[in-house]
């Protein structure tokens, strides 16, 4: 297996005169929890759109797993294993919560016409075991006495987890999450941070763009600084602090451990 | 028979077909969210093809058509429902794969305009304008059965197909599938991210709706042994959409109450009421008034239709809880 489970190489994406992404490049080890850090403009959204094939990459390459992804249809990027969430949550609303995991799970073979027809066993079963496992998720996410809710009756903060739920759920190699901890509570923000590294430990990379510094500084190995469209440094948060374009880029006069913002 | 019986039993029969057309709709708009607006040539496709194949040879009429082959009717209807399937997919293939849903719209009514233009302006195809007629009725060169007692035998026929295509569409949207296509309605975008082929779910959709429309025009032009492209105007379209949304969306009991309400009591129903003799275009006139009125307020007063999507619950056994040790939010 490569040392890498992502590789950006000089991608550049353009909307109109405007370029978001500006021939950025780096690479996320596999089994890190990587932070995406900078300021707003930065082309952060842009990239985990391009990766995520919700974009399509004409100019550089991605390769994920070992294998190039970039310019491919998103729906077969997430049957790869790259799974992202939406900066601002994208519940299916008129499907209940425990449905909203149930639809994600990969390669479910009750999805298939014929045997939906003539062997809908099929279907019932997979769908016993998925239950099983959606509801233990729903635990963790605090969501289990919601699951017969429609996603769009949530709050605000039950969407956010409601999204990362179904991340895992959709048993993911490469989560990538657009501000997962923004309108979550602090104390919610801690046991998140704490489910994140068991991700990690459970074999699942974590890329996440995030301007909650002190929630980085907890969990992220590796932390990618992007200023106008490229990666202007990596390493560890308390290394980055005394790198001096990094602090006029983004830090500026955010001080240690507090969030920013 | 008295007349009484006779005029309710072809109500009935027309409220059979009207609940196939709802349900079509509602695995493509209900389910799946496809805003098919030629939806009712899909069902022409399967009047046309069914009629073609069941009736003799043009040569024996005064009419001009293609094929004639005198097919038993089971076959044709299969063959019509495969025909419109296949329509579906080629228009779907490329309509669904680049399209926004408000674009997608567009291009179905231009589509739709298309086809009946075709098919209206062409006699030699299905008759034109005259539409086309003399379509033999299904097994009476079996049954031999005098015109009152063969309505009921049509009734009873109508109802067995309604109600296997109610199970059939009752198992699709229950299923995982079916679950698949709401969460295309839903965000085609989120349901692409997890892995979704959107393409080929919808398309799923759209050709089994296609087929439910063939299905009921075949069993039309079986039933009243005829049809003319001003029996498939576009409107018509809307009058099924708005069963659909009356009665309630991605709910299979609230597609019979929309096609019990709309077309069968509000449309069928009143053609028989006296038409005023100096404007006797004014009662359909106002009919379309009428529905436009109808989806307006529905969709006004109760969006989700007079019975909404039903909620799915998982009612098999809950497992112990996980021991994370979080109590619920």
């Amino acid at each position: 297996m490569p040392d890498n489970i992502l590789e950006i190489d000089r991608v550049t994406h353009a909307f109109g005169g405007l370029k978001a992404v500006d021939g950025c490049t780096f690479s996320v080890k596999r089994g890190s929890i990587t932070a995406l850090i900078g300021p707003n403009g930065a082309g952060k959204t842009t990239l985990v759109n391009l990766v995520a094939g919700a974009l399509k990459c004409r100019i550089g390459s991605i390769v994920f797993d070992g294998a190039v992804i970039s310019g491919r249809p998103s729906f077969q990027i997430g049957q790869r294993g790259l799974i992202r969430t939406f900066q601002i949550s994208r519940e299916l609303g008129n499907l209940t919560v425990l449905e909203n995991l149930l639809v994600v799970v990969p390669h479910q073979r009750g999805e298939g016409l014929l045997n939906t027809i003539f062997r809908p066993a099929i279907g019932r079963n997979e769908t016993r075991i998925n239950v099983a496992k959606a509801l233990g998720v729903l635990d963790t996410f605090r969501l289990y006495g919601h699951r017969d809710e429609y996603a769009k009756n949530l709050s605000g903060g039950q969407k956010r987890l409601l999204e990362l739920a179904r991340a895992v759920m959709a048993e993911p190699k490469l989560l990538l999450l657009d501000e997962p901890m923004a309108s979550i509570n602090p104390a919610l923000v801690a046991q998140i941070a704490v489910r994140f590294q068991a991700l990690r430990d459970a074999g699942i990379t974590l890329l996440m763009v995030e301007h909650n510094l002190s929630a980085v500084d907890e969990v992220c190995d590796d932390v990618v600084v992007m200023a106008e469209g490229r990666a202007l440094a990596r390493g560890r948060l308390a290394e980055l602090r005394l790198n001096e374009a990094v602090v006029r880029a983004y830090l500026g006069g955010v001080h240690a451990n507090r969030p920013a913002g | 028979m008295d007349q009484l019986g006779y005029y309710l039993a072809t109500l009935v029969v027309y409220f059979f077909i009207y609940n196939i057309l709802v349900w079509g709709l509602n695995m493509q708009f209900g389910v799946a969210g496809i805003l098919d607006f030629t939806y009712i040539t899909f069902f022409a496709i399967g009047a046309y093809t069914a009629g073609v194949l069941t009736a003799g040879p043009a040569s024996a009429t005064n009419q001009h058509y293609i094929l004639g082959l005198s097919w038993p009717f089971l076959v044709a209807m299969v063959v019509a429902a495969l025909v419109a399937a296949v329509a579906g997919l080629a228009l779907g293939g490329v309509a669904l794969r680049r399209l926004r849903s408000d674009y997608l719209a567009i291009v179905m009514v231009s589509v739709g305009t298309i086809v009946f233009d075709l098919i209206a302006n062409n006699p030699n195809l299905f008759n034109g304008n005259d539409g086309l007629g003399g379509v033999p009725s299904p097994f009476n060169d079996i049954l031999q059965l005098d015109p009152n007692t063969y309505l009921y035998f049509f009734v009873a026929f109508s109802g067995v197909i309604m109600v296997g295509l109610g199970l059939l569409s009752h198992r699709l949207t229950s299923s995982p599938l079916g679950r698949a296509m709401r969460a295309m309605r839903e965000d085609l975008e989120v349901a692409e991210a997890f892995g979704k082929n959107s393409v080929r779910i919808r398309l799923i959709a759209m050709m089994i709706g296609c087929a439910y429309a063939a299905i009921g025009g075949a069993l039309l032009i079986a039933f009243i042994s005829a049809i003319s492209p001003s029996g498939w105007l576009p409107p018509e379209t809307f009058v099924i959409f708005a069963a659909l949304l009356i009665g309630g969306r991605a709910n299979t009991l609230g597609s019979v109450l929309g096609a019990l309400l709309i077309p069968v009591i509000f449309v069928e129903a009143t053609r028989f009421l006296p038409k005023s003799p100096s404007n006797p275009e004014l009662g359909a006139a106002l009919r379309n008034v009428a529905i436009g009125a109808l989806i307006i307020a529905s969709l006004w007063f109760r969006p989700q239709g007079l019975l909404p999507e039903r909620r799915w619950r998982w009612k098999g056994p809950l497992p112990a809880r996980g021991g994370q040790g979080i109590p619920d939010a």
